[in-house]
């Protein structure tokens, strides 16, 4: 409840290294992700959007652990990560409320993986 | 109204409890229990009359041949059609699908336009998206007013030589509103476009004769009215049924078959490709044979009584609260038996999962109307839905649920 009132990274970015957003498969609410990449280490991490409690707490922690994580390593998160961060039970159908930031993150990892791609 | 206490003793479900609560369930929009007439009626077909329809030459197929036709007249009855006009279908979904595709990517060019109502489910909106995006048709929206009522003067100014299709959703299952399909296609006739009508949240709330709407196309869900799920109904009069082509083709529905070309059955069968569902037939005759003993006017009498008391309810929780938005006519008899709302500051998602704690049952989301939430100017919305076996103490624990759930959100 206090990291739901407390919103923690919510909130826009000045010049962010690249963004993705998500939809909610539930419901149908969008988030955007925001990141800001320095030596391929996360330095920042940001969102906003209309969310709900699960996927509100979700995404502040999913940004707060993404920051300082190496791209590799944030790559190479599961699901199941996910879950042992937020850390407390979901119904099957509100799992998807808590997935929208990490499923964000996907996004914006393969986007910057492109952009790379495309440089080099 | 209804003497709930017993109704309720006719739905197994209902007797549950959740999260160790007595289950309230306020979901009726998106599906109804069932009773146990219909459960039994599903349980005997398989245990005693199972088998494959029209084809088989033994008595079993014959007794399912005859229990499937059955439950055709029935439905037929039930609407005042006749019943070769009555194509069983998987859900409204399809029974619009079928329209779609058998009809509106037959028939319409670019420059033609199809009028749909802003309150559809996307049930009746997205089949119409795909029609305009492979023919070069276009999407016309009619939104309700302010109140959530037709807005007579926009569709009349809306529709035109150009509208070849009007489709409207005969309630909805958001603002519960019920909009005058009669009305509509008297006027869409006057250009010669043909009427389609989603009938998903009338079918089960209000007396429904095909006569009086004056369509020419009516979809409607087996499991919103009480019946098993999968099983759907589309009425399609007569005189279109001859020159629509299928939707579906394969087995069951054909005539003659050579190696290049097939020869289609006489509608409904025309329409009905495959083996079809003949247990969720059954149910849903064995549901409209309930619904008749309690009678649909009795049904309509008691919603309208609870909707008037639950609207009451809401405007006094309102007074105390001026972030909650009622979406809809305030008239109960102006609206089948739901309410959706909107709390600034709480998403809708958190508020039902206060009242699921509660044991009480209701829909948060979209509803399948996005569009719809977009125009309001609003996110996503509770709706809490009521039928028959509902009572004016399941709206009480609703209400106090919704306060309790402010307090806890907004503290």
């Amino acid at each position: 409840m206090s990291i739901f009132k407390s919103g923690a990274n919510y909130g826009k970015m000045v010049d962010p290294s690249t963004s993705a957003e998500e939809v909610n498969k539930f419901c149908g609410d969008k988030i955007t992700l925001e990141l800001k990449i320095a030596n391929d280490i996360v330095a920042d991490a940001k969102y906003t959007g209309l969310s709900c409690a699960v996927s509100k707490v979700s995404s502040s922690l999913v940004t707060e652990y993404a920051k300082g994580k190496s791209l590799t390593h944030l790559k190479g998160l599961t699901e199941a990560d996910i879950f042992a961060i937020i850390g407390f039970d979901l119904t099957e159908n509100r799992k998807q409320c808590a997935l929208v930031c990490f499923n964000a993150l996907k996004k914006a990892l393969h986007k910057v993986n492109n952009e790379y791609d495309q440089r080099n | 109204m209804l003497d709930t206490n017993t109704l309720k003793k006719d739905f197994p479900i209902l007797e549950m409890k959740v999260n160790g609560k007595d289950l309230v369930y306020l979901d009726n929009a998106a599906t109804t229990q069932k009773p146990e007439k219909v459960l039994a009626a599903v349980d005997t077909y398989y245990r005693i009359c199972n088998a494959n329809v029209h084809r088989g030459s033994h008595t079993l197929s014959d007794n399912a041949t005859s229990l499937y036709e059955r439950s055709r007249e029935s439905v037929a009855k039930f609407i005042g059609a006749k019943p070769t006009e009555i194509i069983f279908t998987r859900n409204a979904t399809e029974g619009i699908n079928l329209v779609a595709y058998s009809y509106g990517l037959a028939t319409l060019h670019t420059g033609d336009e199809i009028l749909i109502g802003g309150w559809e489910h996307h049930s009746n909106l997205v089949p119409w998206q795909e029609v305009c995006h492979k023919t070069g048709a276009r999407l016309v929206y009619t939104y309700p007013d302010n109140q959530g009522l037709f807005d007579f003067a926009d569709f009349c100014s809306k529709l035109g030589a150009r509208t070849k299709i009007v489709a409207v959703g005969h309630a909805s299952n958001v603002l519960g509103t019920i909009y005058p399909v009669a009305e509509i296609a008297a006027e869409a006739k006057k250009v010669g476009a043909l009427v389609v009508v989603d009938g998903a949240q009338s079918l089960p709330h209000l007396p429904v004769n095909i006569k009086q709407l004056s369509c020419d196309a009516l979809a409607f869900s087996g499991h919103k009215m009480l019946g098993p799920m999968g099983i759907g109904v589309l009425w399609l009069d007569e005189s279109l049924q001859e020159s629509l082509s299928p939707f579906l083709t394969g087995g069951g529905m054909v005539l003659e078959v050579d190696e290049n070309k097939a020869s289609w059955e006489k509608p409904p069968h025309k329409f009905e490709a495959g083996t079809p569902n003949v247990s969720g037939a059954v149910g849903l005759a064995a549901a409209i044979d309930y619904i008749k003993t309690i009678g649909i006017e009795e049904i309509r009498k008691h919603e309208i009584e609870l909707s008037s008391y639950a609207l009451q309810a809401f405007a006094d929780l309102a007074r105390g609260f001026q972030n909650l938005r009622i979406l809809g006519p305030m008239d109960a008899t102006k609206r089948t038996g739901l309410i959706s709302f909107h709390m600034q500051g709480v998403h809708a998602h958190d508020v039902s999962a206060i009242l699921d704690q509660r044991g009480i049952a209701v829909r948060s989301g979209y509803h399948c109307a996005m569009p719809l939430h977009t125009h309001l100017g609003i996110g996503p919305t509770v709706r809490a839905s009521w039928y028959l076996y509902n009572s004016q103490a399941d709206i009480t624990a609703l209400v106090s649920g919704i306060s309790d759930a402010k307090k806890i959100l907004l503290a």
